[in-house]
Parts: structure tokens; sequence; C-alpha cells
């Protein structure tokens, strides 16, 4: 089975580079991570992806890659490069603020919307679900202007919480995946 | 209350300085090298894509981020090789190009025109780099 291609893409501080870093941690991981330098940008985090996030890893016998856009608007420039490598899409959300979620929704309308077509399934990532006060799924449904279902909440530091994410946006081709396992199985 | 007003007032002042004794760095190593006669701009971008300073009048914050993409990437793949990244050089057909060397912890860029020859604009990029480097 040919490898899959995800796409990881956000707004700044959604945990995007922790989602692909946690999947692919034990496999192959590049990063780009560099030192923020602007005290406004610093307020967020302390070191931001700067080009992309690279993991490879493997989901029922198959071979996956993440690519991780950049979260700074001074690299959404690199999204579209990236988007037309990628057959599926997961965009995270910060869940425990407000205000990352319409980030994300400025987003969305402006790089996905129109462009859900090219992708063969895709979901709204509710991440840091976690933390204190998360915002219930269905209103960040709402303010993504997505239905309920295109929703999955994750916790990007836990792998069994990223995998299930996977699991729900592979859920199209599961019975494709199972062939392939049992077809690799009897090889065996 | 007044105290912690005055101390931010000192703060700004020594911040200003700096900036402007940076600054005044950057273009007299430029002025004594005579880029803008060869036709070379010059633009020092921080790490995170973020522009410092710059001889270009107009599109500058683009590519300074454009370039950090390239220099991050192109240093993660010698980082790959087990070596360390010197500087990028990207070439038109025919147009010039862009030479982006490494600095301390900022990255040095170079749009050189069709007109001067690469070797020249590499020579200019190592005399930036001795006179910036320890600063930037």
């Amino acid at each position: 089975m040919k490898p899959i291609r995800i796409l990881v893409s956000g707004p700044l501080g959604a945990g995007k580079t922790t989602f692909v870093s946690t999947l692919c941690s034990s496999n192959v991981f590049i990063s780009t991570d560099r030192a923020v330098t602007s005290p406004i940008e610093k307020k967020y985090k302390d070191v931001t992806t700067v080009a992309f996030d690279f993991g490879v890893t493997r989901y029922s016998n198959v071979k996956l890659m993440l690519y991780g856009t950049p979260g700074q608007q001074r690299f959404f420039y690199f999204i579209p490069i990236l988007m037309r490598q990628c057959e599926y899409l997961l965009f995270l959300v910060d869940s425990s603020s407000v205000a990352s979620v319409y980030r994300g929704r400025a987003l969305f309308e402006r790089y996905f919307r129109r462009k859900l077509g090219h992708f063969k399934n895709f979901l709204i990532v509710a991440n840091k679900t976690d933390l204190p006060n998360p915002l219930p799924l269905e209103e960040i449904a709402e303010i993504m202007n997505v239905n309920l279902n295109k929703i999955a909440k994750s916790v990007a530091k836990d792998k069994n919480s990223c995998l299930r994410v996977i699991s729900k946006l592979l859920e199209p081709i599961k019975a494709k995946l199972m062939v392939n396992s049992l077809r690799r199985e009897i090889l065996k | 209350m007044m105290t912690t007003s005055v101390t931010k007032i000192i703060l700004i002042v020594v911040v200003i300085y700096f900036t402007m004794l940076l600054l005044t760095k950057f273009k007299r190593a430029i002025e004594r090298l005579d880029l803008k006669s060869h036709g070379i701009e010059v633009l020092l971008v921080g790490e995170d894509g973020l522009p410092i300073l710059s001889t270009l009048s107009s599109e500058e914050d683009k590519l300074a981020a454009m370039c950090t993409v390239i220099a991050v990437s192109s240093e993660r793949n010698m980082q790959e090789l087990g070596k360390v990244l010197d500087y990028v050089v990207i070439s038109s057909r025919g147009e010039g190009g862009i030479v982006i060397a490494r600095l301390s912890s900022s990255y040095l860029v170079l749009i050189y025109p069709s007109s001067e020859k690469l070797g020249l604009t590499l020579f200019f990029m190592r005399k930036l780099k001795k006179e910036l480097g320890e600063v930037f």
C-alpha cells in the first residue's frame, strides 16, 4: 500500500509540532524549531516552527508521512506547497483558548475551506483537552463552521490520543487497511 | 511607582541607544564595502524569520521569511550529514541570485544582480560576516 501523507496544520500554538513528534519520535522526526525573538510572539511560546515539521510512522502496517505547517503568519506561503503533497488534513486548534479557535477559523477559511475537495478526509482536532475549561466540541464545530462528526479531541502529548485521531481520520479506508494488514500477516 | 517608571525609561533609552549603535555598525559596514554601487542589497534576518536590518525598500518581510525557510532547511540537511552550514547560494538563470550566510544568531542575506559575479558577492559576504558576525 502506498504511504499516506497527512498535513497537520493550525494556528500558532495549537500543538502541531508536539502532535507530529509524539507520533513519530520513535521513527523519523525532523523539526525546524527556532527561538522566538519578538517579545510579542514570546508571550505565546519560546520556540516556533520555521519551514515545516516532518515525521514518519507506521499505522496498521501502512507508512504514514506527517507534514506539520508553521504557525506564524509570515510562513503561511509555505502551506499551499505542503498541501499539494498531502491526501489527508488534520487541522489542530487549542481547545482551551477561544482566541486560538477563532484564529484557526480565519486560517481555515483562507487556505483550506475551498481546497477541502483536494483531501480524501479531514478532521478538526480540538487539542489540549487536558487543560482546564476546554471548549465543548459543539462550540468548536460551530466556530469552525463544520459538522460535529468532523471534530476529534486530542491531547498531543499522549500517543494513544494521537493514534485515536489518526484512526478517526483514516476511517474511510479502514477496510483497506485491515486487508493490507492481513495480507502482511499471511505473507509473514 | 516613581522608581519603576524611571527604570522603564532608562531601559527604553538603553535599548534605543544599542539599536542605533547596531544600525550605525550595519550601515558603516555596507558603506565601506560600497555595496550600493555594485547593486547588492543586504538583509539581516533573525532565526525566526523576522527582518532585523535591511537596505531593501520593500518586500523585505516576505523575503526575510522565505530566506529563513531556505536557510533553516539547508541547515537541517547539513546537520543530517554531520556538517555545519556556512552559506547557501540560490542562483537564477542569468539574473543574479541570493546568498544566505549563517551568523551567530541570525542570517545574512545578499541579493546580487546579473551584472555582479557570484565570486565577488561571496567575497563581500565573508567581509560582512567578519564585521557583523560578532554582534548578530
